[in-house]
């Protein structure tokens, strides 16, 4: 699914919504992680289940509020916690039998290359625009957020001592009570080693680092639809530029992701502002 | 379909905007100048320009950084001394936010009130327009309070094009002053 706008659309940006798969990945809610810099957590004392030998940790229905329960007037906005900015979180782990893990991250302002994105782009059914300018956008937006899936394999000196410090956490017995939060855990390098990491997802913004930003480009591979992590990613990337003062935020938005993006706070036409396109007739 | 009609119309590119009046026809009738770019630019008779179209105004620190990031500036001075405007004074401004390839945003459009049944804005709307599309932005967008909706369709835009619609986060905790910040309006 594209969830906004396509900018560049000399190729014809138009806008398609491709049918959500399988969720790839168990969908529960991540344990709460206090934002301590330079300390590696582990996820393991989220709450777990398990599934054909896989252990699954954390989704994000539950992260900003589910939003089918609480459409009430005291809604919980994107702005209630913005919570300390970070480079990269932790959204979905999953563990394999064979002790490799499967991570999907939001990371912040990392580098994104422009044939990756392209490559998303047609995944999703958009045209691939010319690379020299989609890395010129790129390098020239204020903002590059994106999904990672990252797979590790356990570096088999330390594993022992990681399950070790997994076990401690869990036996601190803070348990399901304290750990359903709703803040995604900070990543976690560990001493694993990374096999690969493959962009999934990725939203843009361009901005006079101010006032104003505007969201582009929002999407998500159509394997990993249906998990939520489009909303993930929006909504991270909201944060990441309240906390920056910008306090204008918008999009261009095409019909079918309206809802999308109104459960997340934003108003279509507020004030009767219009949005509109240089689309000249003559 | 966005942007396939667009592609057939214009054969690939964008077309400008023509200018309807050429500045040497401004600087005589008008007795104004444009001028591209924020060199020159005082930012508290910008925010005074802003709080006379009923912008808030800005934290001047913060309107610097804006303006040092934002993609293209243009704006009017008067020429000459007059009884509506001192010399050099800045009485009209338009800015667009860009990543100077694929889309653009236009911001900030305002006039003096002395001036604006003499066509700057629409002159400023063309000479920003144009510079935009002649740079090969493929997405010029803006947002428009519905009264100038219809000036901005005189020019060439286009509303809700196949129901694309514009659409802003709604903070909770903002100020009164900052509910129209985000306005263009001329």
């Amino acid at each position: 699914m594209a969830w906004s706008l396509r900018s560049g659309r000399t190729t014809s940006g138009r806008l398609t919504s491709a049918s959500s798969g399988p969720p790839a990945v168990c969908p529960l809610v991540l344990a709460r992680r206090q934002a301590i810099a330079g300390t590696a957590q582990r996820l393991l004392d989220a709450p777990t289940c398990s599934d054909r030998g896989v252990v699954c940790h954390g989704f994000l229905g539950g992260l900003f509020g589910r939003s089918a329960a609480t459409k009430t007037e005291n809604k919980p906005s994107i702005e209630d916690n913005l919570g300390a900015e970070v480079d990269e979180l932790l959204l979905v782990e999953t563990r394999q039998a064979d002790g490799s893990r499967a991570q999907i991250v939001y990371r912040n302002g990392g580098p994104v290359a422009a044939a990756d994105l392209e490559k998303l782009c047609v995944k999703v059914g958009w045209p691939a625009r010319p690379l020299a300018k989609v890395e010129a956008a790129l390098r020239n937006s204020f903002m590059v957020s994106s999904l990672v899936l990252r797979v590790c394999l356990p570096d088999p000196a330390s594993s022992s001592a990681s399950s070790e410090a997994a076990a401690g956490s869990n036996g601190n017995g803070s348990g399901s009570s304290g750990g359903y939060n709703g803040v995604a855990g900070l990543v976690e390098a560990g001493s694993d080693a990374i096999v690969s990491e493959t962009l999934i997802g990725l939203a843009r913004a361009t901005s006079d680092h101010a006032f104003n930003a505007t969201i582009w480009d929002v999407l998500v591979d159509p394997e990993f639809q249906g998990q939520g992590l489009g909303k993930a990613l929006v909504e991270q990337m909201v944060r990441s530029l309240l906390r920056k003062d910008i306090s204008n935020i918008t999009l261009f938005a095409d019909s079918k992701v309206l809802d999308f993006y109104r459960q997340m706070g934003f108003e279509a036409d507020p004030e009767g502002i219009k949005g509109m396109f240089w689309y000249p007739k003559f | 379909m966005y942007g396939h009609r667009v592609e057939e119309a214009a054969g690939g590119i964008l077309r400008p905007p023509p200018i309807s009046r050429a500045d040497t026809e401004f600087e005589e009738s008008v007795g104004v100048q444009f001028v591209e770019g924020r060199e020159g630019i005082r930012i508290p008779e910008l925010n005074e320009l802003f709080e006379k179209v009923g912008f808030p105004k800005r934290d001047p620190e913060r309107l610097k950084v804006a303006l040092e990031n934002t993609y293209h500036v243009i704006w009017v001075r008067a020429a000459k001394q007059s009884r509506l405007a001192r010399q050099g004074q800045l009485i009209g401004f338009a800015r667009a936010t860009s990543d100077g390839v694929l889309s653009a945003t236009v911001w900030d459009v305002a006039v003096s009130p002395a001036f604006q049944r003499s066509g700057l804005g629409r002159a400023l709307m063309e000479r920003l327009t144009k510079k935009l599309v002649e740079d090969g932005i493929p997405t010029i967008t803006l947002y428009a309070e519905p009264q100038v909706v219809a000036m901005y369709e005189k020019l060439g835009y286009v509303r809700d094009p196949d129901g694309i619609r514009g659409m802003a986060f709604q903070r909770r905790k903002k100020s009164e002053k900052e509910k129209t910040g985000l306005l263009t309006r001329a």
